[in-house]
């Protein structure tokens, strides 16, 4: 990438020789916005150094003398850095993501689940105060399951093989899994 | 959030609570869920040969609008025909009980599951003709 100012090669979202700012994409995509690669497997503190990073070089005090413009493209930034850092933070809303561009279901529609799953989630939640440990039990169960499944999609995904496309399904059903999960009576 | 009595109302003393016999021949079942939040609702509809729904039930896991919106439907529902009820759209709901944006989700669950309901009860009918009478 090459400076819009100075024309200088950036290694950073700051120009090391103007101090000018890569203009902030307008729909930005949260990996690359954090210089990271698109994976399921990053470590929190991976995305947290980045976010540090970036956040330096873009942060608004740093541009107190500059033009409006690039003013506003500080702000722009820092937004955007901070919202890569909630989503992708987040293991759940990082899958979403990745696999549907957005970091969370769709209000309506989505993927469809067997009738069979939703019978299963609302017995479990019929049976939910009269027996909690075991209604516990077996979600634990059915959680593991698509944490397993998840992992295994995700890791040959990252290895070229297989796509995306079975895990909003999966996700779907997690919600449900973790929704029955929260419900449960301490 | 402010809510409105209506729900209030419904959220406090809902109507028809309860199940019927998912496998009586003129009781249709809908089960449905909400992709958004992982809450399922199950409504039930007792139908009569002339297509009056003569009783309506619900059981909901969900939040309080989810409640209050499967109240006022089976309510609605009540008394009236399947046309009736399968005309009967979520922003209905939502209008009658004021519900906020985030919540409109929680009435389509109870549109979806009148639906999946009489669905279920067409389904029984039409095994039923198919299936010779003995
Ligand atoms: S929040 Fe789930 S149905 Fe209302
Ligand atoms: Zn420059």
């Amino acid at each position: 990438m090459i400076c819009w100012k100075c024309h200088e090669r950036l290694s950073s979202l700051r120009c090391a020789s103007c101090g000018a700012l890569v203009p902030p994409p307008a729909q930005p995509e949260l990996f690359g916005a954090l210089g990271l690669d698109r994976r399921y497997h990053v470590e929190a503190e991976a995305i947290d150094g980045a976010w540090r990073r970036r956040s330096k070089d873009t942060h608004p005090d740093r541009f107190a003398a500059s033009s409006a413009v690039e003013r506003r493209m500080a702000l722009q930034w820092t937004a955007t850095l901070n919202e890569a850092r909630r989503v992708l933070r987040d293991p759940v809303a990082r899958a979403w993501y990745l696999a549907t561009g957005k970091p969370h279901p769709a209000e309506s529609g989505g993927p469809k689940l067997s009738p069979e799953f939703l019978e299963e989630i609302f017995e479990l939640r019929m049976a939910a105060d009269d027996e909690p440990d075991a209604v516990r039990d077996t979600a634990a169960k059915l959680r593991a399951r698509l944490d397993a499944d998840l992992e295994d999609l995700f890791s040959r995904w990252e290895r070229g093989e297989g796509d995306l496309s079975p895990v909003p399904e999966r996700l779907s059903r997690l919600k449900y899994v973790d929704n029955l999960l929260r419900e449960l009576p301490a | 959030m402010a809510y409105s009595d209506k729900l209030i109302e419904h959220y406090e003393n809902p109507r028809n609570m309860g199940s019927l016999d998912k496998n009586a021949e003129d009781v249709g079942t809908g089960l449905v869920g909400a992709p958004a939040c992982g809450d399922v609702m199950k409504l039930q509809l007792k139908i009569n040969d002339d297509g009056i729904i003569e009783d309506a039930k619900f059981k909901t896991f969900g939040c309080g609008s989810a409640i209050a919106s499967s109240s006022l439907v089976t309510e609605m529902v009540k008394g009236k025909s399947i046309d009736f009820a399968e005309g009967i759209k979520n922003t209905m709901i939502a209008e009658e009980l004021a519900l906020p944006p985030v919540k409109i989700h929680c009435s389509v669950l109870a549109e979806d599951a009148i639906k999946a309901a009489i669905a279920d009860y067409r389904k029984k009918q039409a095994e039923r003709a198919a299936t010779p009478s003995e």
